[in-house]
């Protein structure tokens, strides 16, 4: 009861970020860019239902604009990490021969790094673009998941059903794809959805440091960070960003677990 | 609170037939937000008297672990007593409080769990374990304590007792953990002793000695024992009285003689008749044909490299020299404890572990030398039913995904592949609605026909059936045995039969080959292996099951077997691990093969002694 009540907000959550992403790109009341000086750090009004900014720009266009970026950034850097870490940590923890310790000492390597350095380090070397920003975070959490995927493979293998497979006549390569990698779903989805809020802040970081999306296109992560500034005199200029991601956040996080529940056979009572 | 127990002790030691547990009319549901879901256990009653053995019987699932837990206040949670009382001594434990409860676990009601692997804690050391009670229930000293534990431990025949404190679980084999358990709990000389299968995860012949010293032990210290068994044989062994249990409920009381004599209830018959017992009617061997899997000088060896490049490679050899045949439309069965190597034989059988050396000649063709797609292809007359039905069923796949994923390497349309899983379904007793369902959604019984399921789907001609049965209760277990003895005269598939189980072996089994420390020592027919068995551990391990029999009531009786002594003929020498040479099979009787000594001028005069005796 409770979890389809758990599922039904996280749905609609979901859909209501991305039809606002949707509209964000259409239609904003005011340019989210255009300067206003005369008009600098209005709190939340009827005609800046937001408030404005230091430049005077309004909050909510710009929330509202900045909505499919951010959305982006999240959806598609998790994506690109759960991705080539699924299938990464699947075949080192299936093998577990040279390749995966040669792997598995690579990703510790990288692990030893702050994120925030390495993906300063990659944005700096891609350059600050908009898809630099996106392959700069899915490499920086590369290995988290790697590490997850192969430690539930490991005690996958060993499962009856893997010798099954091949009793059967089947390769490795159909096994980990047939048999291992949809189990390795449940856990994937959770890293996925407590990821995708690392990836927004982390973001932002990024962008404080000039190294996310170039201004003055603006993503929620990098209005927070520009709003520590004003925490003092205009909160509101941390509050509806903050809002937007907890909003996406709490979507998505719900959503993950729909999902595992909905493909996870055990769950389906 | 110290003194007033042993004033109830005194009080229920004073009374002639003193009644040390009382249950009655006890109640056991299980709750989900308040409202009863199940009943697991209805109007239970049971009296213990002082230093006896009581069993409880009945399949998983009728409630005796429930009840057995109830007595210590253990219940899982969700699970509510409903009503009835317990009485230790006249004291009701359901309206004990927790603190007194405390003093009373451990200090009079011990409890000997089923799996000695995982009831040792394994980040403590054993003398730690064993202080632990002795600390709470006594005030002795820590030297005092180290001394008692010792002691203990010599008492439970653990060698090296004392190095033995300062030790950790995983060093410890599952019988001497078992043995520990057993020690640390008979420490407090409790009153009263709950042991729940307490060697249902042991070898048969480690049962009977863990068993032994249980009873051992509760005899010196006049403890009361409430066996909690699904296994009749031991429970005839020890038990004076027992108790019969299904769904909840209690079917049939009385001593064990009366019991499984002349059962009075339809389900204790039936319980009863499923036990695995040799098939009255003459069994005549199959008609065999030409051998199908002829394997030589198998050898299988775990290679343990360190990461040191100085250090040699440790080598442990699990299957060492094996040889057998097995024909067309045989059963053969490969007895042996864990860790004889016999899962292992079967798994490099199949290719699905790595050989060291040897042949494996299926239809002529060695696997070993085989290149990964022919392998592939031969696969499909090659195949495996798994032991346990949980881990070898993908828990994400329908099961009709599971039965048809075989049918993938077979060029067959998608219509004729959907009918075939259909008949595969039927014929392994299924519903055909379950096709839809997941493996989660079955039970073990009907799982493990999934398993045979997808196993038969090719039509194999060899089916290596690795401990197909021993996970599921009696009743399902016989059901089992029946199906895969149908699909073999359906489709005459060769079975090697891998067991522990010498009552299924017996059941199902043509020839019998017994393996030991990955050597054969003796294999041949079933009736010359049950019947005249020569090496002395085959007979030991004879020796250590029960036998079973019908009596013309209906009713059965549980004995040891008896296994002919007979002396070794003048001359011989059977294989003896302790010297340090490698056996040679020799052939006794016609089929009958044991392990002997290399030396050759013994063997030779064995060889004609024994064959002329025994013929």
């Amino acid at each position: 009861m409770f979890n389809r009540f758990n599922q039904r907000v996280g749905i609609s959550l979901t859909v209501f970020i991305v039809l606002l992403a949707v509209i964000g790109s259409l239609y904003t009341p005011y340019d989210p860019v255009a300067q206003n000086l005369a008009e600098i750090l209005q709190p939340p009004s009827a005609s800046h239902w937001f408030g404005t900014d230091q430049y005077g720009r309004d909050v909510f266009s710009r929330a509202l604009s900045s909505a499919g970026d951010s959305l982006m950034i999240s959806v598609l850097s998790v994506a690109i990490a759960t991705g080539l870490g699924s299938v990464t940590g699947a075949v080192c923890g299936f093998f577990g021969n040279w390749v995966d310790r040669l792997v598995m000492m690579l990703m510790d390597a990288y692990m030893a790094f702050p994120s925030l350095l390495l993906a300063l380090a990659i944005t700096t070397m891609i350059g600050p673009r908009r898809y630099g920003v996106v392959i700069a975070l899915g490499l920086t959490y590369l290995p988290t998941v790697v590490r997850v995927v192969r430690s539930v493979v490991l005690s996958l293998r060993e499962k009856e059903f893997v010798e099954a497979s091949y009793a059967l006549g089947n390769t490795s390569a159909y096994t980990i794809f047939r048999h291992i990698l949809p189990n390795c779903i449940g856990p994937v989805l959770m890293i996925a959805s407590s990821l995708m809020a690392t990836a927004l802040l982390t973001e932002s970081a990024l962008s404080f440091l000039g190294l996310g999306i170039p201004p003055p296109a603006a993503t929620w992560g990098g209005m927070l960070a520009e709003s520590k500034l004003f925490v003092g005199t205009a909160i509101w200029l941390a509050v509806f960003p903050g809002l937007a991601i907890i909003i996406t956040l709490l979507g998505f996080n719900l959503l993950g677990d729909a999902l595992r529940d909905r493909f996870d056979p055990r769950m389906n009572l | 609170m110290k003194t007033e127990a042993e004033q109830t002790i005194a009080t229920g030691n004073g009374a002639s037939v003193a009644l040390l547990l009382e249950i009655s009319d006890l109640s056991i549901g299980f709750f989900r937000r308040d409202k009863e879901v199940q009943r697991v256990v209805e109007d239970f009653s049971l009296s213990l008297e002082a230093s006896e053995i009581f069993a409880v019987v009945g399949e998983s699932g009728s409630g005796k672990t429930m009840v057995a837990r109830s007595i210590l206040n253990l219940l899982p949670t969700g699970a509510r007593i409903c009503g009835g009382a317990i009485r230790l001594h006249g004291e009701n434990l359901l309206t004990a409080s927790p603190q007194r409860m405390r003093e009373i676990r451990g200090g009079q009601i011990g409890m000997v769990f089923q799996e000695p692997m995982v009831t040792l804690n394994p980040s403590l050391t054993i003398g730690e374990q064993m202080a632990e009670g002795l600390r709470l229930h006594t005030e002795m000293s820590d030297q005092e304590i180290k001394e008692q534990c010792v002691e203990m431990l010599r008492r439970v025949r653990v060698p090296n007792a004392e190095q033995c404190l300062s030790r950790y679980p995983h060093e410890f084999s599952g019988g001497m953990r078992q043995r520990i358990l057993i020690a640390s709990v008979m420490l407090l000389k409790p009153k009263l002793l709950v042991a729940d299968e307490p060697t249902t995860a042991l070898d048969v012949c480690l049962q009977a000695e863990i068993l032994d010293l249980m009873v051992e032990l509760s005899r010196e210290n006049q403890t009361s024992v409430l066996l909690i068994s699904h296994d009749l044989g031991i429970v005839e062994r020890y038990a004076r009285r027992v108790l019969v249990m299904q769904r909840g409920r209690v079917i049939e009381t009385g001593t064990i003689r009366q019991v499984l004599s002349s059962p009075q209830k339809l389900y204790t018959k039936t319980l009863f008749s499923f036990l695995p017992r040799r098939p009255s009617e003459n069994h005549q061997t199959v008609a065999v044909g030409e051998p199908l899997l002829v394997v030589r000088n198998l050898r299988v060896q775990y290679v343990k490299r360190f990461w040191q490049p100085w250090r040699k490679p440790s080598v442990h050899q699990v299957v060492r020299q094996v040889g057998l045949t097995v024909r067309t439309g045989e059963t053969v069965a490969v007895v042996g404890e864990s860790g004889s190597g016999k899962t292992t034989l079967g798994r490099a059988i199949l290719r699905l572990k790595e050989s060291a050396a040897g042949e494996i000649l299926f239809q002529g063709e060695n696997l070993l030398t085989l290149g990964s797609r022919r392998m592939r292809q031969l696969r499909r007359d090659l195949q495996i039913v798994f032991q346990d039905p949980a881990s070898s069923l993908d828990p994400r796949m329908r099961v009709g995904d599971i039965i048809g994923e075989g049918l993938r390497h077979l060029n067959l349309g998608e219509k004729e592949r959907r009918e075939r899983v259909v008949q595969t379904i039927e014929e392994v007793g299924l519903p055909p609605d379950d096709a839809r369902r997941f493996p989660h959604e079955l039970s073990g019984g009907q799982r493990q026909r999934v398993g045979i399921g997808r196993a038969i789907i090719t039509r194999p001609r060899l089916i290596v059936a690795d401990e197909p049965v021993s996970a599921l209760d009696v009743t399902v277990q016989a059901r089992i045995l029946t199906l895969l003895k149908d699909l073999q005269r359906n489709y005459g598939f060769s079975y090697l039969f891998i067991t522990h189980d010498l009552g299924v072996v017996e059941q199902i089994a043509d020839r019998v080959i017994v393996l030991y420390r990955g050597r054969i020592l003796e294999s041949g027919t079933r009736d010359s292996i049950f019947d005249q068995p020569q090496h002395p551990y085959t007979r030991r391990l004879l020796k250590a099951g029960a036998l079973i029999t019908g009596n013309d009531q209906g009713g059965f009786s549980v004995s040891a077997r008896v296994v002919a002594e007979t002396d070794a003929p003048p001359g011989t020498k059977f294989f003896d691990e302790a010297d340090g040479e490698e056996p040679v099979m020799v052939e006794i009787a016609p089929e009958h093969l044991v392990a002997c000594s290399s030396d050759a001028e013994r063997t030779e005069g064995m060889k004609r002694s024994v064959s002329g005796g025994v013929k």
